[in-house]
C-alpha cells in the first residue's frame, strides 16, 4: 500500500498542519509502512468464525427516562476559559482565517 | 425553470425525540432554560464520564422506524463521529454509522405535481445533538450554550426520490405529520426540534443517472424549504447552461437574501473518522421490545384518512383536512359520536372550529358535545346558520350551554306564523313594484323577499317558514 504525496498533503490540510515539501517523501514512506503493517490484519481468516471483540457486556442496558443530572463539583463559569452571561465564549469562527 | 431539466432531491431530517432527559445522561431536555444550566460531566464531555443510553429515546426511535415501515435491526452499533467545533465539547458526536438502528422504509405523500408518490427511507439512526453556537450575541466572539448537547435525535435519510422543491416540502410536511401523530417529537422547526438538510442535483429530463449533488444546509423554517431548494436548483441550471459544472459542496442558505453560498472550505473539511463507540456495548433489541413499541403506535394519518372517507363518506379533501393533526381528527370523531351528522360535523370543524383554534394557540375551545348541540339546533330549525356561528363564538369565548346562550341572545328562530305573517305583510307593502313583477312571472324575486323578511326580523325569522308564508301571501 503506498501513500501518495497528494494524499499526505490532503491529510496535512485536514489536520491543519504545515508540511515542508522536503519532508513529503519521507512522510509518505512512513505512512505507507504504517498502513502496510495494519494491512496484515486482513490476512486473518475472520469469516464469521471469530467474534468481534467488544469491551464490557454484549448488549447495553437502558437507563430510565428520568431527570437526574450528575452534579458538577463547581459550575461551568469556574472551569471555562471564558464565560459571560451564562455562555461559554470562544473566538468567533473564521476570525483567524 | 427550463423544461429540459429535472431536479433530484433527497432530504436528511433530524428530529429531536420527546424525552424528559438526554440521550446518555440524566440532564433535562426542556427548552428555554438559562444557558448552560442543564449540563453535567457526561454532556460537557468531561474526562472519565461514561454514557448510559436512555431507554425511552430508543423506544421512540423504534416507533419512528416502524411508522416509516423500516426494518428495525435487532443489533445496531453506536459510533463516534469525530469533528472539532466549539459546541461539541467531547470532540465527537455519538451517532450510528455502518450498523444503524433501521433501514429500508418508505413514506407515501401527495406530490403537488405527480399525485401519490412513495419515497424511500434509506435509513433511520439514533444520535445525540450538539450544543448551540450563537454568533451574534457578542462582538468578535461566539457564545456557546451546551443545554442542547446530548439531546436525543433521530436522523431520517430519504432517498433521491423527490423531483421538485414543492415536492420536498410536501414530503417534509407528511413526515412531520406522521411523527407528530405518533408523538415521538413536537417537530417544532422554530425551536430546532426538526431540522433538514437537502441533497440537490439536476439532470436532463429523461436521464436516469444521478449527477453531482450539493448539500443545502441552514434551512431553519418550514417556509424556507421550497425557497432554498428553488434557489439552489436555479443556480445549478444556470451554471450548467452557461458551460460550467456542479461541484460537490455544501451550500448555506441565507433566508434574508434568499441566496445560497458555498460553505468555506474549513467548515467542510469532513473526515469524521468514524469508529465504534468503545464506551457503549451494541444496542440489542429483543422482539418483545420491538413488539411493545409497535403496540404503542396509533392509527397513522394515511390509514385514518382512508377510514374517514369510508366510514363517514367524506371527500378525500375533507378527510385530508380533518386528519391533518391527530388532535383535530379525534375532536371530529368525538363530535360525530356526540352525535352529529358526519358531513355537517366536518363542515363545522373545518370552518368555525379550525378558524377559532388558529386564533387561540390551536386550542379547540368548544367541546365536541356543545358543537354537536349547535349542529342539532341548526338542523332542527331553531337556529339559522348565521346565528349558530354567533352562538359558537360565544360558547368558545365564555363557555356555557348553546341553547341557553341562543335564547339569551335572542337568536332562536321565530317559527310563529302569526309573527312571520306580520313581517311578510310589512315587506310586501314596502315593495309593491317587486310584488307586481313577481306576479308577472319574475319568481326569482322570492329570494329578495326572503332576504327582506330576514332583514326586518333582524335574522330571527325561520327562512323556510318565511318563504312558505310569502308564497301563500303572494299567490293569494
Amino acid at each position: 500500500m503506498s501513500v501518495s504525496r497528494d494524499e499526505v498533503l490532503r491529510i496535512a490540510q485536514l489536520a491543519e498542519l504545515d508540511v515542508d515539501d522536503d519532508a513529503l517523501p519521507e512522510i509518505a514512506e512512513q505512512m505507507s509502512r504504517i498502513l502496510d503493517y495494519v494491512a496484515q490484519l486482513s490476512a486473518i481468516p475472520t469469516n464469521g468464525t471469530v467474534k468481534t471483540f467488544v469491551p464490557g457486556p454484549d448488549a447495553m442496558r437502558f437507563r430510565p427516562d428520568e431527570v437526574a443530572p450528575s452534579p458538577l463539583m463547581f459550575g461551568p463559569a469556574q472551569f471555562a476559559p471564558a464565560f459571560k452571561e451564562g455562555f461559554f465564549v470562544v473566538p468567533k469562527l473564521g476570525q483567524f482565517e | 425553470m427550463s423544461q429540459a431539466w429535472e431536479t433530484v432531491i433527497g432530504l436528511e431530517t433530524h428530529v429531536q425525540l420527546r424525552t424528559r432527559s438526554k440521550m446518555f445522561c440524566g440532564c433535562s431536555t426542556s427548552f428555554g432554560a438559562p444557558p448552560n444550566t442543564q449540563v453535567c460531566p457526561v454532556c460537557l464531555g468531561l474526562p472519565g464520564a461514561l454514557p448510559v443510553a436512555n431507554g425511552a429515546a430508543i423506544g421512540l426511535a423504534v416507533r419512528g422506524a416502524l411508522a416509516l415501515g423500516c426494518t428495525v435491526h435487532p443489533k445496531s452499533i453506536f459510533a463516534r463521529k469525530n469533528y472539532f467545533y466549539p459546541d461539541l465539547p467531547k470532540g465527537y458526536q455519538i451517532s450510528q454509522f455502518d450498523q444503524p438502528l433501521a433501514t429500508q422504509g418508505s413514506l407515501s405523500f401527495l406530490s403537488p405535481e405527480r399525485g401519490a408518490v412513495t419515497a424511500t427511507i434509506v435509513r433511520l439512526h439514533l444520535e445525540e445533538d450538539a450544543g448551540k453556537s450563537i454568533h451574534d450575541r457578542f462582538p468578535k466572539a461566539t457564545a456557546v450554550d451546551l443545554n442542547r448537547s446530548g439531546v436525543p435525535l433521530i436522523e431520517i435519510v430519504g432517498g433521491p426520490d423527490l423531483r421538485s422543491p414543492a415536492e420536498a416540502r410536501a414530503y417534509l410536511q407528511t413526515l412531520k405529520q406522521l411523527l407528530e401523530y405518533i408523538g415521538i417529537s413536537d417537530c417544532d422547526m422554530e425551536k430546532g426540534s426538526l431540522r433538514v438538510d437537502a441533497n440537490v442535483s439536476i439532470r436532463r429530463a429523461g436521464e436516469t443517472a444521478l449527477n453531482t449533488r450539493t448539500e443545502v444546509k441552514n434551512i431553519n423554517a418550514f417556509s424556507f424549504v421550497e425557497k432554498a431548494l428553488g434557489v439552489e436548483r436555479d443556480r445549478q441550471i444556470a451554471l450548467v447552461e452557461s458551460g460550467g459544472s456542479v461541484s460537490q459542496q455544501t451550500m448555506l442558505y441565507d433566508a434574508k437574501e434568499s441566496t445560497v453560498r458555498p460553505q468555506r472550505s474549513k467548515e467542510e473539511s469532513h473526515d469524521y473518522r468514524y469508529f465504534p463507540e468503545p464506551d457503549l456495548p451494541p444496542l440489542v433489541l429483543t422482539p418483545e421490545f420491538v413488539a411493545e413499541q409497535q403496540s404503542e403506535l396509533p392509527e397513522l394519518p394515511g390509514q385514518k384518512r382512508e377510514r374517514f372517507m369510508a366510514q363517514y363518506a367524506l371527500s378525500r379533501e375533507h378527510a385530508t383536512v380533518l386528519t391533518a393533526s391527530r388532535a383535530v381528527a379525534e375532536y371530529y370523531e368525538h363530535v360525530v359520536r356526540a352525535p352529529a351528522e358526519p358531513q355537517s360535523a366536518a363542515n363545522w370543524v373545518m370552518t368555525e372550529a379550525l378558524a377559532d383554534a388558529k386564533d387561540h394557540q390551536e386550542q379547540l375551545r368548544v367541546s365536541p358535545a356543545a358543537l354537536a348541540q349547535i349542529i342539532a339546533l341548526v338542523k332542527g330549525g331553531t337556529l339559522s346558520n348565521q346565528a349558530a356561528k354567533r352562538v359558537f363564538a360565544e360558547v368558545a369565548s365564555k363557555g356555557g350551554d348553546p341553547r341557553t346562550i341562543a335564547e339569551s341572545l335572542g337568536l332562536v328562530l321565530v317559527a310563529d306564523t302569526n309573527v312571520l305573517a306580520a313581517w311578510v305583510s310589512d315587506v310586501l307593502g314596502a315593495h309593491a313594484p317587486e310584488v307586481g313583477r313577481y306576479k308577472n312571472g319574475e319568481t326569482k324575486l322570492m329570494a329578495f323577499f326572503v332576504g327582506q323578511v330576514m332583514r326586518a326580523s333582524k335574522g330571527k325569522a325561520d327562512p323556510k317558514l318565511a318563504q312558505r308564508v310569502l308564497e301563500e301571501k303572494l299567490s293569494a
